[in-house]
């Protein structure tokens, strides 16, 4: 039987598309991510990067000149930067290789960071994200995003007993790459050689 | 020196204080809950003390001005109370608005200005709360967003304080009445926000109080609070020694790889650890880690690392 990858970002990119209050282009960058054509990096993708690895240079013990991401730095001291972990579940009789990468985990905490333009509370309530990469990384219990919007730092945190598994949300991905005829380009690009 | 360790950190826990967001739409009895945390000073930015039944007040401060709050901090009641009480936050930025535009040039002429004033000045005053050793009860209404087929709750508030408001919180709780009961729920959902922690999380019916009876709610949730704080500590500091152990080793072992070789063995090495926390998957990250940097990556079909 195959094995098919998912990812958080390829949920989230489902989840976006299809919520009925995005951007009309978010539909074809769903499809973009789904054909996995590489796209070139966003300044907002350079920018997220940057302020990851200043934080991860914080952690090594390197000094930092930007402020938000040394005071995220001292709070992730100690921490362990990218842990990749995949799972293979069964969701909807098939087979998936649920991949992810955590950005720093710490003594049963999982963190990461997201530098965004723009943050309400309650941004990451619905994401994917945690629900996946508790899946992940059975032995953490506690999630924590760490935020900055450009002026001040936030944290969201979820805890896992507070947290819905991941596989509903496979389920439904599943069920709509069949309504809208998307499982053989998925198939196609997404299975694991 | 502020940097504790593990014995210093339990000895902080005695003496902990708590920060709780309580919201909820108005009459559902919000003031009356914050007024059951111990020893409280009800800071009234709303006047609304007269709503709370005669029973269940407690010492208030009515404020017409964020200078007048300021100066209150300064006295004897607002040093002996346990507990202090900002009813509520949306009001309470409000009035930061006209002491925003009178002490910052800037604020004075841009309402974006202010705004980031205010905030700054929130943080300010939330965490010189906290270091003089008081809990914080920060009280919000709640307004109703509609998002796709939900509507979701969101604290009332102007600016980004609703925002900001939940980092330095312990706890946050959406008020609800289901029936004749009144919910309070710590555990995020569909509708509405919440934050648990210290083993408080999900939905928490809050007795009905008739005359006479003790408004005490919060007083014994912080003291559950306590209690599962020093459980889990004490379940934390075992795994913890073990944690911390397996990482000290198992950095050791990854330290010393220099090949193809001695990757292979440290696997079944770091393989044979006592594992605690999220020991296994940090070494598996640093074994990653030092596999890319020397070149390697694992051959399944040999089960070993080769050159990549």
């Amino acid at each position: 039987m195959s094995l098919l990858r998912i990812t958080h970002s390829l949920l989230a990119s489902y989840m976006y598309a299809t919520d009925g209050e995005s951007p009309d282009n978010a539909y074809d960058r769903f499809l973009r991510v789904l054909n996995r054509e590489k796209e070139p990096d966003t300044p907002a993708m350079k920018e997220g990067r940057r302020f990851e690895d200043e934080v991860t240079k914080v952690i090594g013990g390197g000094v930092s000149e930007d402020e938000f991401a040394t005071e995220f730095g001292r709070l992730l001291d100690g921490a362990t930067p990218q842990i990749r972990a995949e799972k293979v579940l069964h969701v909807s009789g098939l087979d998936w290789n649920l991949v992810g990468v955590a950005d720093f985990i710490r003594a049963g905490t999982i963190y990461d960071t997201k530098r965004v333009t723009r943050y309400e509370y309650g941004k990451y309530q619905r994401s994917t994200q945690h629900p996946a990469y508790f899946r992940l990384f059975p032995e953490a219990n506690t999630f924590i995003y760490l935020i900055h919007d450009g002026k001040y730092n936030y944290q969201e945190q979820y805890l896992r007993a507070d947290t819905a598994p991941i596989e509903p949300y496979i389920m439904i991905f599943y069920e709509f790459l069949k309504t809208n005829k998307l499982f053989d380009i998925y198939q196609e690009k997404w299975e694991e050689r | 020196m502020a940097i504790k360790d593990n014995i210093q950190i339990k000895t902080d826990f005695v003496n902990k204080r708590y920060v709780i967001v309580i919201a909820g739409a108005p009459g559902v009895g919000k003031t009356t809950l914050a007024l059951s945390a111990p020893n409280p000073l009800l800071i009234d930015f709303d006047k609304g003390i007269a709503r709370v039944k005669a029973e269940h007040r407690r010492l208030t401060a009515e404020e017409d001005s964020y200078d007048e709050f300021l100066a209150d901090l300064e006295t004897e009641e607002y040093k002996n109370c346990d507990t202090i009480i900002l009813d509520t936050g949306g009001s309470l930025v409000q009035l930061m608005q006209p002491w925003a535009r009178a002490t910052d040039q800037k604020a004075a002429r841009d309402g974006r200005a202010m705004f980031g004033v205010i905030k700054s000045e929130f943080l300010r005053l939330t965490a010189k709360l906290r270091n003089d050793g008081k809990n914080v009860i920060i009280i919000f209404h709640t307004t109703e967003v509609q998002k796709g087929d939900t509507v979701m709750t969101r604290l009332s508030c102007e600016g980004s304080v609703k925002d900001i408001v939940w980092t330095p919180a312990d706890l946050g709780g959406t008020i609800t009445i289901r029936g004749k009961k009144r919910i309070i729920n710590f555990s995020p959902t569909e509708e509405s926000f919440g934050k648990g922690c210290y083993g408080i999380r999900g939905e928490i019916e809050i007795p009905e109080l008739t005359p006479g009876t003790p408004n005490k709610f919060l007083t014994d949730l912080f003291e559950r609070c306590d209690a599962n704080i020093a459980k889990e500590q004490a379940e934390f500091e075992s795994m913890k020694l073990v944690y911390d152990e397996t990482l000290a080793t198992g950095s050791a072992i990854i330290a010393a790889i220099k090949d193809a070789e001695t990757a292979t063995a440290a696997v079944a090495k770091l393989g044979n650890l006592k594992h605690a926390l999220t020991s296994k998957a940090e070494l598996s990250g640093k074994l990653q880690a030092k596999t890319k940097e020397l070149g390697l990556k694992w051959d399944k079909a040999v089960s070993a690392y080769v050159a990549a």
